[in-house]
C-alpha cells in the first residue's frame, strides 16, 4: 500500500494555501507564530514569510527581506526560490529547505521561512535577534590578574570569545544538537594535532549514545559523558572562563559548550588540574608556587581537620601538647555531647549555613550570616553547648574548603569529610587511617575517559611535578603530563 | 600496566613493612649489638630468589609462575603446586591481617574486640583488591616518600637518646651471632618471590634486575639503620625482651616541648603500608588462584579469601602469645620452603630438562 503512494507526508508541495495549512497545523495554539503574506513585486506571485516575532529582529526582516520582496524583480514573471535565493534576498546565511520538520524546527530557532507560490521549497533565512545578557565579568571563577570576560547564555558568542584567544585553523568548532524535545545546540571545541583522537571519539560516542529529552545546561550532560564511572571526584572540569578554556585546549582537551549554559566542560580531567588557578600562570611563579602549595595543603586540611580533631580529643589524648590539655578539658567540662556527635552537628549546622546564604537573596543572604556567626559561634559557645575549639575546627574546615574556589573537587571533599568523621568517630585514628587509604585508593584507581586522574602525582616523573606540585617557570613547561601515559 | 619504579618502591615496603615487626627484636636477641650487620645477610636470601625469579622471567616471559610450572613439573604437578603456592600467599595475607589488627590493638584500641577492627581491615581489602593492582602500585608510588621522611624524623627525634658506647665492643656475639639473626628474617627478603607473579604485567627494561637488586640494598639499610636506634635508645638487652620494639621507640621520639608522644603520627603511614601488604598478597592469591583454575572474571574469589582469613586468623592465633611464638618458630622455616627451598629445587628441575623444557615451549 504505501509502496505505491509517492507522497510524502513530511514534503512541502507546490501550492503555497495547502503549504499554509501543513504550517499551521503544526503550529496549532502557537499565538507567536507570525504569517506574513506578500506579493512579489509586479507579478501576481505570492509570497508568506513565517517567523516567530519574539526571536528574530524587525528592522533586519524588514530591511532584508520585506523590502526586496516588495520591490521585486524586473519583469512580472514569477520567479522560483532558487531564483529568490540568488538575485533578490541580501541576507548572508540562507538556506533552502524542503521538509516540513526542517522549516519548523529553522522557526523555532528564530529564522525566518519564506514559501512563494508554485515552488515546493523554501527559503530559510537567519535573522535571529533576540535578547540576551552581554559579556560580564566571571562571578564565580574570580582572578586578579588576567581576562575578566565569562562566558554568556548565548552559544555563538561564546565560540567567539574562544576564537578571539585562539586565532588558529587548527581550533575545531562542531556544532551537534541534543536532547529529543529541546533540540539544543551544543559545540564540541578541539585542536585538530593536539586532541587525543580517542577521546574524541569517547566524548562523540558517549553525546551520541544517551537519550535526553531536554538539555538545559551543560551540567546535565557530564551525567552522560561520564559513563557510569561513580565517584564524589569530579571527572570532567567546568569553567566560565574563555581564558581558562582556551589554554585547556592548548593542552588537548575536548571542550563542549551547550546553549543557554555560561559553563564549559572541559575533559579528560586531572587531579591537578583543579588546583590550578588562571593567576598561577600570569603572576610571578615563586610566589604561586607556594600558594599552590597552599591550595594542596587546603584540600588535604578540608577533608581531614574535622576527623583529626574528634580522633584527638576523643581517643589519643596523648598526641594533644601538654600546655594545651588543661584549656581543652576545662572547655570540655559541661558540655553534653561527645565529641564527634558535636562536630558533626556543627559540621551539618554549617552546611545549612552556606546552604541558605546562596539560595536567599543576597540582602537576607547577609543577616543569615549574622545570624550564623553570631548565634551558632558566640551564643553556643557561652551557653556551654559546643566547645569553643569545636567552632574554630569547623569554621577553619570551612574557608579550607573555600580556597578551593567554585569548582567540583570541593563538593567532593565536602562529601567524604562526613563518613570520614564518622568512621574516625568510632574507631579513633585507626578508623582514620582506613578512611583515608580506601579515599586515597579510589583515587588512583579512577580514570578520566582512560586518562589516569592522579596523573603527575601518582605516575609522576619530574618533569610533570614542574606544573602540578609546582610551578616552575614557563620555558619549563612545553609538555602536557597525561598525553604520553600509555592509553588502554 | 606497572612501572618498574613503583614495583621497587613496592618491594621496600613489602619487606619493611611487616620485616620491622620482628625483625629487630631477633636479630638483637641473636647477635646483640652487631644486629645491624644481620638485615645485610637476610639481604642475600632475598638476591638469591631474585635471581632465580628472573632466570625463570627470562626463559618463559610472559608466563606467571603458576602459568610455567606445568613446563617444569607437568600438568598435574603443577595444579597441586600452584595451588600449593595459592595457599601460601594467602597466609601470608592472613598473617598481614593479623599483625595489623594485634598492632592496632596493642597501639590505638587496646577495649575494641578484635572482630570489629579484623572486619574494618577485611573491608578495606576487599575494596582495594576489587580497584585493581594498577591502582595499588600507583598507591605505593604516592605514598613512598614517607617512608624515608619516617625513618629521618625517628633519627632526628632521637639523636639526643643514643647511647654510642652500646655498640662496643663490636659484634659482642660474633659473626655466628649475625647469622643466626640473619636466618629468621630471612623470610621477609624472600617475600620477593611475588615477583614472579608481578613481573609479567611490568614494562621492564634491561637495567630492571640491577634496580631491584638494589631495591633490596635499600630495604635492608632502612632496616638496618632502624636496629641501630633501637641499640643506641633501648640497648641490647631491653630491645630482645620487649615486643613491638619499633613502637617503643616511637613513643620516645620528640621535638621540642610542644610535639610529644607522637607515636600515633608514626603509626598511620606504617598501618598504611601494611595495608599495602596485605594488598598485595590477596592480589597474588586472586590472579594465582584464577590461573591455576583457569578463571576469567575472578575478582569475586577475594571475598571468600578474605572472610576465610578473618576467621582463621582469629582460630590459630587466638592471642598475640600465640602469633609472636609462631611467627618466630614456625614461620620462617615454612615460609623459606615455598621462598626459598621449591624455587631452587625447580632451577635443578630445569636444568636437568632444560632441552625437553626448551621445544615444548616453542610449540
Amino acid at each position: 500500500m504505501k509502496k505505491n503512494t509517492p507522497y510524502d507526508h513530511d514534503q512541502l508541495v507546490t501550492h503555497l494555501q495547502i503549504n499554509e495549512l501543513l504550517i499551521k497545523n503544526k503550529f496549532v495554539h502557537c499565538d507567536d507564530v507570525s504569517y506574513r503574506w506578500v506579493q512579489i513585486g509586479q507579478s501576481q506571485q505570492q509570497g508568506m514569510l513565517v517567523f516567530i516575532s519574539n526571536l528574530v529582529k524587525k528592522d533586519l526582516l524588514d530591511a532584508t527581506i520585506l523590502r526586496e520582496l516588495l520591490s521585486g524583480m524586473q519583469g512580472d514573471e514569477p520567479c522560483t526560490i532558487a531564483q529568490l535565493q540568488k538575485r533578490l534576498i541580501s541576507a548572508s546565511d540562507v538556506r533552502v529547505a524542503s521538509k516540513i520538520t526542517e522549516v519548523a524546527t529553522d522557526i523555532l530557532s528564530g529564522r525566518a521561512v519564506l514559501f512563494v507560490d508554485h515552488d515546493q521549497h523554501a527559503l530559510s533565512i537567519d535573522v535571529l535577534g533576540w535578547e540576551h545578557r552581554g559579556v560580564e565579568k566571571s562571578e564565580n571563577e574570580v582572578s586578579i590578574r588576567g581576562s575578566q570576560q565569562a562566558f554568556t547564555e548565548n552559544l555563538m558568542n561564546n565560540v567567539a570569545l574562544v576564537r578571539r584567544f585562539i586565532r588558529d585553523t587548527r581550533l575545531k568548532v562542531e556544532n551537534n544538537i541534543i536532547g529529543e524535545v529541546t533540540k539544543t545546540p551544543y559545540v564540541i571545541l578541539y585542536m585538530a594535532g593536539i586532541v587525543d583522537e580517542n577521546i574524541l571519539q569517547q566524548v562523540k560516542i558517549n553525546l551520541k549514545s544517551s537519550k535526553m529529552d531536554g538539555v538545559f545546561d551543560s551540567g546535565l550532560l557530564v551525567e552522560k559523558l561520564r559513563n557510569a564511572v561513580k565517584t564524589p571526584f569530579p571527572i570532567i572540569n567546568r569553567t566560565e572562563r574563555p581564558d581558562r578554556v582556551a589554554s585547556l585546549l592548548l593542552e588537548g582537551r575536548v571542550i563542549i559548550l551547550v546553549d543557554n549554559s555560561p559553563v564549559a566542560l572541559s575533559m579528560p580531567a586531572l587531579l591537578v588540574e583543579f588546583l590550578q588557578a588562571p593567576e598561577d600562570y600570569y603572576e610571578n611563579f615563586w610566589l604561586q608556587s607556594g600558594i599552590r602549595l597552599l591550595r594542596y595543603l587546603s584540600l588535604a586540611m578540608s577533608l581531614t581537620v574535622p576527623s583529626l580533631y574528634v580522633a584527638l580529643v576523643g581517643y589519643h589524648h596523648e598526641l594533644i601538647p601538654a600546655s594545651m590539655m588543661p584549656s581543652l578539658m576545662s572547655q570540655r567540662e559541661g558540655i553534653p555531647l561527645p565529641t564527634m556527635v558535636e562536630v558533626l552537628i556543627m559540621e551539618i549546622v554549617f552546611e545549612i549555613l552556606r546552604e541558605a546564604g546562596l539560595r536567599l537573596p543576597r540582602p537576607i543572604g547577609q543577616a543569615v550570616s549574622i545570624v550564623g556567626a553570631l548565634v551558632i559561634g558566640q551564643a553556643a559557645v557561652q551557653a556551654k553547648l559546643v566547645m569553643a575549639t569545636t567552632v574554630i575546627v569547623v569554621a577553619t574546615t570551612g574557608i579550607t574548603s573555600f580556597t578551593l574556589s567554585g569548582v567540583g573537587i570541593a563538593s567532593a571533599t565536602r562529601f567524604l569529610r562526613f563518613p570520614l568523621l564518622l568512621i574516625t568517630g568510632f574507631l579513633g585514628l585507626f578508623g582514620f587511617t582506613i578512611g583515608i587509604f580506601m579515599i586515597m585508593i579510589h583515587l588512583v584507581s579512577l580514570r578520566s575517559f582512560g586518562v589516569i586522574y592522579t596523573g603527575a602525582l601518582a605516575p609522576r616523573t619530574w618533569r610533570d611535578l614542574k606544573d602540578s606540585l609546582f610551578r616552575t617557570p614557563h620555558q619549563n613547561r612545553a609538555h602536557v603530563p597525561w598525553r604520553n601515559q600509555n592509553m588502554d | 600496566m606497572i612501572s618498574v619504579k613503583q614495583l621497587n618502591y613496592l618491594t621496600v615496603i613489602v619487606i619493611f613493612s611487616t620485616g620491622i615487626l620482628y625483625l629487630p627484636s631477633i636479630a638483637i636477641s641473636q647477635a646483640g649489638n652487631g644486629g645491624w650487620i644481620s638485615p645485610f645477610m637476610s639481604m642475600s636470601v632475598g638476591m638469591i630468589v631474585l635471581f632465580i625469579v628472573f632466570f625463570f622471567y627470562h626463559r618463559f616471559a610472559p608466563k606467571t609462575l603458576t602459568e610455567y610450572l606445568p613446563l617444569l613439573v607437568g600438568k598435574w604437578g603443577a595444579k597441586i603446586l600452584g595451588l600449593l603456592y595459592v595457599f601460601f600467599f594467602w597466609t601470608v595475607g592472613l598473617k598481614v591481617i593479623r599483625e595489623i589488627t594485634g598492632i592496632v590493638r596493642i597501639t590505638l584500641l587496646p577495649n575494641t574486640p578484635l572482630i570489629v577492627i579484623c572486619f574494618m581491615i577485611a573491608l578495606t581489602v576487599i575494596y582495594g583488591v576489587y580497584c585493581g593492582i594498577e591502582a595499588l602500585a600507583r598507591l605505593v608510588e604516592l605514598l613512598a616518600l614517607i617512608l624515608p621522611a619516617m625513618i629521618i624524623a625517628l633519627m632526628a627525634g632521637l639523636m639526643g637518646f643514643i647511647h654510642w658506647d652500646a655498640f662496643l665492643p663490636l659484634m659482642e656475639f660474633g659473626w655466628q651471632g649475625v647469622i643466626r639473626g640473619a636466618f629468621m628474617p630471612s623470610s621477609w627478603f624472600g617475600e620477593v618471590i611475588v615477583l614472579a607473579y608481578l613481573l609479567p604485567i611490568v614494562t621492564m627494561n634491561k637495567s630492571s634486575l640491577p634496580r631491584f637488586l638494589l631495591s633490596l640494598v635499600v630495604t635492608a639499610f632502612l632496616l638496618s639503620s632502624l636496629v641501630i636506634l633501637i641499640i643506641g635508645v633501648l640497648g641490647v638487652s631491653e630491645a630482645a625482651r620487649i615486643q613491638l620494639t619499633v613502637y617503643e621507640l616511637m613513643r620516645y621520639v620528640q621535638f621540642g616541648a610542644f610535639l610529644q608522644h607522637i607515636d600515633a603520627l608514626f603509626l598511620l603511614p606504617w598501618l598504611m603500608f601494611m595495608f599495602l601488604k596485605a594488598l598485595l598478597f590477596f592480589h597474588v592469591t586472586v590472579i594465582g588462584f584464577s590461573q591455576s583454575m583457569g578463571l576469567v572474571h575472578s575478582q569475586f574469589t577475594i571475598i571468600p579469601f578474605v572472610l576465610l582469613s578473618m576467621v582463621f586468623s582469629h582460630w590459630i592465633f587466638p592471642d598475640e602469645f600465640t602469633l609472636n611464638q609462631f611467627l618466630k618458630i614456625i614461620w620462617p622455616n615454612y615460609a623459606l620452603f615455598f621462598e626459598l627451598v621449591i624455587p631452587i629445587v625447580l632451577l635443578l628441575l630445569y636444568w636437568t630438562r632444560r632441552h625437553k623444557i626448551q621445544s615444548m615451549s616453542l610449540t
